[in-house]
């Protein structure tokens, strides 16, 4: 072995110097560009990182519940399980397909050609039967993943008022639209890391929010009065074979729809298998030419501007009388009627005659007054303004039809709101269907009266007296009393306009009205349109209102005011409904 | 040099090398989790395979740590000679992966002979340059081990293996240089090697797209630049402590060879700035203790060995972290310790013995006080 001497020059040292000064460099590029990259960069790299190290998936957050008045429950969220296949884990694709399309009800292939993804997802919301089959086959790679389906339990009970959340979740009709924001909780997020090849690592996700639970909504409507209602107008449906009915309790003093149905109807569970003209609320979102109901407005006014007694009597021509170049017609021919009897024999030649004497400008007025023409502002979607032209508008005719509720049309809640008037002293309500919102909201809060004061007391009370005579034997809607109850009502029968013309086949058959007169708890109103047979409202609408009424004045324990004749007259009135 | 400062060069460097180890196997241990995992279903598949290993390499660090260094000339030309036939032997029967034939299968176990080459190497070129030296031989000699090296490189091309191929051009480059090999000569080598890179660009176009994904990786981020973006993520999202041990994503098939030649952008992105300067640190301290003792070794062998630890080390480790951090363009090589693979972590050990043979046996010139591993 040779030792060097001590301090011998060699070019060794020099040279070794040198590529030990390069390494030392090599070494002080790699601190830099590791100072570069995860000091100076860092931020944007961590981003660019989570980016691609991630998923974000939502997870659904459980929808809000809807309750009627005294808590019964209308729609609700039930958990349900949405399937997806992991198919790395799957051994026998065929078989897992052959198997899921025999519980799932699905063509074999479908499934099949699903399975040749990373993650497919075979179907959402899983009926119960269907998870439990799944899971008892023992799959590998089959994966459930939380989700919620809508179930409404009754049915097609209040069909119209809830409408239908769409399998997303998301309220299209009714108060589930409505409410939406409300109902609809708020979606979760979780982060699902991912590794570079897109396998999701489910094990490993983190929840980075979890959902929030929708809020609860409790409606103004009362579950047994809503089905009464829909029982009732479901055997004139039978009965009367209608194109459409529409029916509306709502409380007077308040507003509160207490019930509210239509036929034809729709179940919302199921909302694609009916036709799309089922599940419109045509109490809302329709119009009616309201014929004699109208009436109560015209009387109203008269009476209000003092241009009228009572007791005076008008020449009501022979049911025949020629004005403005127009022969107007009444439904019987009656000679001369005093002012209440008019109304309850509800002639159309008196009324207009009364009209004629306050004239165009305070009749508008008076319509006006009762805010028809203008939405009612009820919480539901879809509501129309009905039809009412502006007075400078009017023709020469129109003194002689609208008294008579023709030329005007209104909705079924406008109605209502108008008869309410007469039920609660005076005053305009504001329809509405939310009672409240649980956990509170209270910007949600509606405004409950509107305080305007539309008719005077004495003027309520007196033409509220002619209305009680209406349920009557001599009115027009006797079939809609009920012995032991004082009911004020007001039948209506109106043409249908086709092509322009009025019609002689087509009409609208209503009536409206309010119990107990003494303390009125409902007003309804009930409206048939197009009825096969016999079209009158006193015969087609009258006893579908009498039959609501009296189950609903059962059901809400309301007193008859004289209880030797309630008795009485239950008997019979039961001795009736048997015949 | 008192015995003293040896010892304290000699265990210091014993910390250093048992803690290059030990975090060796533990991010060996998270960087290869992930990939055993979908590929054989047990997470620890490779971190076993890594501790068996570790026995025979550590066998070999205690007998080369023991053997007094001088009597490794004995061994340089044998070695050299079964290194080319095994290099041979892998274009014959190696086993092919991804196109290239880098290893022998025996019984499960497969080696690289690529990395006893330039263990051998090292070995070969500190014996032939000391006596070189020692016999005052005409300069031209050195065209054997030129040629020697050759052979390896033309050989490493074949299977083909650029990374080794480098690193071994880098070795030969390096020990010329400090042999005092006129730089006219050393120019001209160094530019005799461009006609060669350009050919083979040429002949694998896959050279010449890694070189664009190199220069412009967002150009093609899922094609030619995907390795280089996602070895960048990866160092960049660890930021200044990392996202912690066995935490990092980036290894979940985003890095391609996460625990082979992706490791060190594993440990940025899990141990943070910090953690790779530290290992830097560390294996700094290696290499520039061999680096001081190669101009202090008294003899003309040993000067020559412990240079060529020192680069065998230093060009590994800047070629691998260059690679990662986008300073090189990308190439398979290992860090030494820290990347799985049995051959890699034997071969090592090995050299780290015979660094701990040096520091035991070789006679020291001068009274240096001031150590690099004084102030680790």
């Amino acid at each position: 072995m040779r030792m060097l001497r001590k301090n011998e020059p060699t070019c060794f040292l020099k040279r070794e110097k040198m590529i030990e000064i390069s390494l030392y460099l090599c070494f002080a590029i790699l601190a830099a560009r590791l100072f570069y990259l995860q000091i100076i960069m860092h931020e944007k790299y961590a981003k660019f990182a989570g980016k691609i190290q991630f998923i974000e998936n939502q997870i659904p957050a459980q929808r809000g519940s809807i309750y009627d008045r005294n808590g019964n429950i209308l729609a609700m969220d039930i958990p349900a399980k949405t399937l997806y296949v992991y198919t790395r884990n799957v051994d026998d694709k065929d078989k897992t397909a052959k198997v899921l399309a025999s519980i799932l009800k699905m063509p074999v292939s479908e499934i099949r050609k699903k399975l040749d993804e990373k993650y497919p997802r075979i179907k959402r919301k899983l009926t119960i039967e269907e998870y439990t089959a799944i899971e008892k086959e023992k799959l590998k790679g089959v994966i459930f993943e939380d989700d919620y389906k809508r179930l409404y339990p009754k049915g097609k009970l209040a069909c119209h008022i809830l409408g239908f959340a769409n399998v997303d979740g998301i309220g299209i009709e009714g108060v589930e639209l409505q409410y939406n924001d409300v109902l609809s909780g708020e979606t979760g997020l979780v982060s699902i890391p991912r590794d570079g090849r897109g396998n999701s690592l489910i094990s490993l996700s983190r929840v980075i929010c979890s959902p929030v639970r929708g809020k609860d909504i409790y409606l103004t409507i009362d579950e047994r009065i809503q089905q009464i209602v829909e029982e009732e107008i479901a055997k004139c449906w039978e009965t009367s074979t209608p194109k459409k009915i529409s029916a509306i309790v709502m409380d007077p003093k308040t507003g509160e729809i207490l019930a509210m149905a239509n036929k034809p109807d729709f179940d919302p569970n199921d909302p694609g298998r009916f036709p799309a003209e089922f599940r419109k609320n045509y109490a809302v979102t329709d119009l009616f030419e309201p014929g004699s109901i109208f009436k109560i407005v015209t009387a109203a006014a008269v009476l209000e501007e003092g241009k009228v007694t009572v007791n005076e009597i008008f020449n009501c021509e022979g049911g025949k009388w020629f004005i403005r170049g127009h022969i107007l017609h009444d439904a019987h021919p009656y000679g001369p009627l005093d002012f209440q009897q008019i109304i309850i024999k509800s002639s159309n030649i008196g009324t207009v005659k009364l009209a004629m004497r306050i004239g165009d400008q305070t009749l508008y007025r008076y319509i006006k007054k009762f805010h028809f023409g203008e939405l009612t502002g009820i919480d539901l979607p879809g509501e129309i303004r009905g039809i009412l032209r502006p007075v400078e508008k009017w023709s020469a005719y129109s003194i002689t039809a609208i008294p008579i509720g023709q030329e005007v049309g209104v909705t079924c809640l406008q109605a209502i709101r108008a008869i309410s008037v007469f039920a609660n002293g005076g005053y305009l309500v504001q329809p509405h269907i939310l009672k409240r919102i649980e956990p509170s909201a209270p910007s949600r809060a509606v405004s409950l009266v509107q305080s305007e004061n539309v008719i005077s007391p004495g003027v309520i009370a007196t033409l509220n007296a002619i209305l009680a005579k209406v349920v009557s034997e001599e009115g027009t809607a006797a079939r809609a009393g009920i012995p032991g109850y004082t009911i004020c009502g007001k039948t209506g029968t109106g043409q249908k306009v086709e092509n322009g013309v009025y019609s002689h086949s087509k009409f609208t058959a209503s009536f409206i009205g309010f119990l107990p007169l003494q303390d009125p708890q409902v007003a309804i109103l009930v409206n048939v349109d197009e009825p096969r047979g016999a079209y009158y409202g006193g015969i087609v609408a009258a006893p579908v209102f009498r039959e609501i009424a009296w189950r609903a004045m059962q059901y809400m324990q309301v007193p008859p005011q004289n209880a030797s004749i309630a008795m009485t007259g239950s008997q019979t009135y039961e001795s009736k409904r048997t015949d | 040099m008192s015995s003293r400062q040896r010892l304290r060069i000699y265990y210091n460097c014993l910390i250093v090398s048992m803690l290059l180890i030990i975090l060796g196997s533990a991010m060996v241990l998270s960087s290869s989790a992930p990939y055993a995992l979908q590929r054989t279903g047990d997470p620890f598949y490779y971190f076993r395979k890594h501790c068996i290993f570790l026995i025979p390499g550590m066998l070999l660090f205690f007998y080369f740590k023991n053997l007094h260094y001088e009597k490794l000339r004995r061994f340089a030309k044998p070695l050299i000679l079964i290194s080319l036939a095994l290099l041979i032997l892998t274009l014959v029967l190696g086993t092919e992966v991804k196109g290239a034939k880098r290893s022998i299968n025996f019984n499960g176990f497969s080696f690289q002979p690529s990395e006893l080459a330039k263990f051998s190497l090292v070995i070969y070129l500190a014996h032939f340059f000391a006596r070189y030296e020692e016999e005052k031989k005409s300069r031209k000699v050195f065209i054997i081990p030129v040629f020697v090296t050759g052979a390896i490189m033309s050989l490493l091309l074949l299977e083909p293996d650029f990374g080794s191929t480098a690193t071994i051009f880098a070795y030969v480059m390096g020990f010329l240089i400090v042999a005092g090999i006129n730089w006219f000569i050393i120019t001209g080598m160094l530019l005799s090697s461009v006609p060669a890179v350009v050919y083979l660009i040429h002949k694998k176009p896959y050279m010449w797209k890694r070189i664009i994904g190199f220069i412009n990786p967002e150009k093609d981020p899922l094609g030619v630049g995907y390795h280089v973006i996602q070895s960048l993520i990866s160092t960049g999202s660890g930021g200044l402590f990392g996202v912690g041990l066995g935490r990092g994503r980036q290894k979940m098939e985003f890095l391609p060879e996460a625990h082979k030649d992706y490791v060190f952008a594993v440990i940025g992105e899990e141990l943070g700035f910090l953690g790779a300067l530290f290992i830097l640190i560390l294996f700094g301290a290696i290499i520039f203790t061999a680096l001081w003792m190669s101009r202090r070794v008294r003899d003309v062998f040993g000067r020559y060995l412990a240079f060529g630890v020192g680069i065998y080390f230093g060009i590994q480790v800047f070629i691998h972290a260059g690679v990662t951090v986008k300073v090189l363009p990308p190439k398979g090589t290992t860090l030494p310790f820290f990347s799985y693979g049995g051959s890699s972590l034997i071969i090592a050990l090995a050299m780290l013995g015979v660094f701990f043979s040096l520091i035991r046996n070789s006679e020291f010139e001068g009274n240096e006080p001031e150590l690099i591993s004084e102030i680790l």
